[in-house]
């Protein structure tokens, strides 16, 4: 399991602890993400500062971890390293996600 | 998976899976860093290298039947040029059509297709020929930056 969680007022934060996503763990961390958001309710706010690269796979993992939530619920990406920054940017994924430079950043902003 | 010092050309052999395409990936970077490449621009090189291996590990060849593939890389201070080649199934030539990444909709998010989209936009050169029931593409990394700060 390459993820934790913790409950913070009304969100749950999922912190990533390996330093990619990639296409070889892309599978893996969708179902990961399945399990840690299953019991909850409401935003969730995934902490990406550990993780230093992302393939297109391990971004297509993170979509489908959003697609998978329940109506309503929304997920916040923190802590984006540059090169994880540069393939959201590229790939205009930016516009889909609320992108936070830190976790702090994600929490004392209330998003929609 | 043996480096050829005589050309400073680090040449490998991988076996077509997501984690030896990793680990290739992680090796690669390593002898490209060697030269001096800016950190922003070895960040491109390493996703295009991360794509362009995943395409073969996921669209090229089986995944039951995973084959071989060779890419070797050479690095000056002022060009990275790679060269991949496997046996797999031949490359869509709707892959290398330069087009325009359309703004995602929100309703229907794409959770694939980001890779070429990715290849092409960070590398300057991408050539591709099917030859001998065998893929070869070539891969080019200008560094103009290198020269910049070495004229000041």
């Amino acid at each position: 399991m390459s993820l934790s969680s913790r409950v913070a007022g009304d969100a749950r934060i999922i912190t990533v602890s390996a330093d990619r996503i990639d296409a070889a763990m892309a599978i893996q961390f969708k179902e990961d993400m399945r399990t840690q958001t299953a019991d909850s309710t409401g935003r969730v706010i995934l902490d990406l500062s550990r993780v230093e690269f992302i393939d297109s796979s391990g971004l297509g993992a993170i979509v489908a971890s959003m697609k998978q939530l329940d109506d309503g619920r929304k997920l916040d990406l923190a802590g984006l390293t540059p090169i994880v920054e540069k393939v959201f940017r590229l790939t205009r994924m930016d516009t889909i996600f609320n992108l936070f430079p830190t976790l702090d950043a994600a929490l004392s902003t209330e998003t929609r | 998976m043996e480096p050829d010092h005589a050309t400073d050309r680090l040449r490998l052999s991988v076996i077509a899976t997501p984690l030896a395409a990793r680990q290739a990936v992680s090796d690669l970077c390593s002898h490209v860093a060697k030269s001096g490449v800016a950190p922003a621009r070895m960040e491109d090189i390493r996703i295009v290298l991360a794509e362009v291996l995943n395409n073969i590990v996921e669209h090229a060849y089986r995944p039951r039947a995973p084959g071989r593939i060779r890419v070797s890389v050479a690095a000056t201070p002022e060009l990275v040029e790679i060269e991949l080649s496997d046996f797999g199934t031949p490359l869509p030539t709707r892959s290398l059509s330069a087009r325009t990444l359309p703004p995602p909709n929100p309703d229907d998010l794409p959770e694939g297709g980001f890779g070429w989209h990715l290849i092409r936009t960070l590398a300057d050169q991408v050539a591709y020929e099917r030859r001998a029931g065998c893929n070869h593409l070539s891969l080019r990394f200008e560094l103009p930056e290198h020269n910049a700060s070495v004229s000041q």
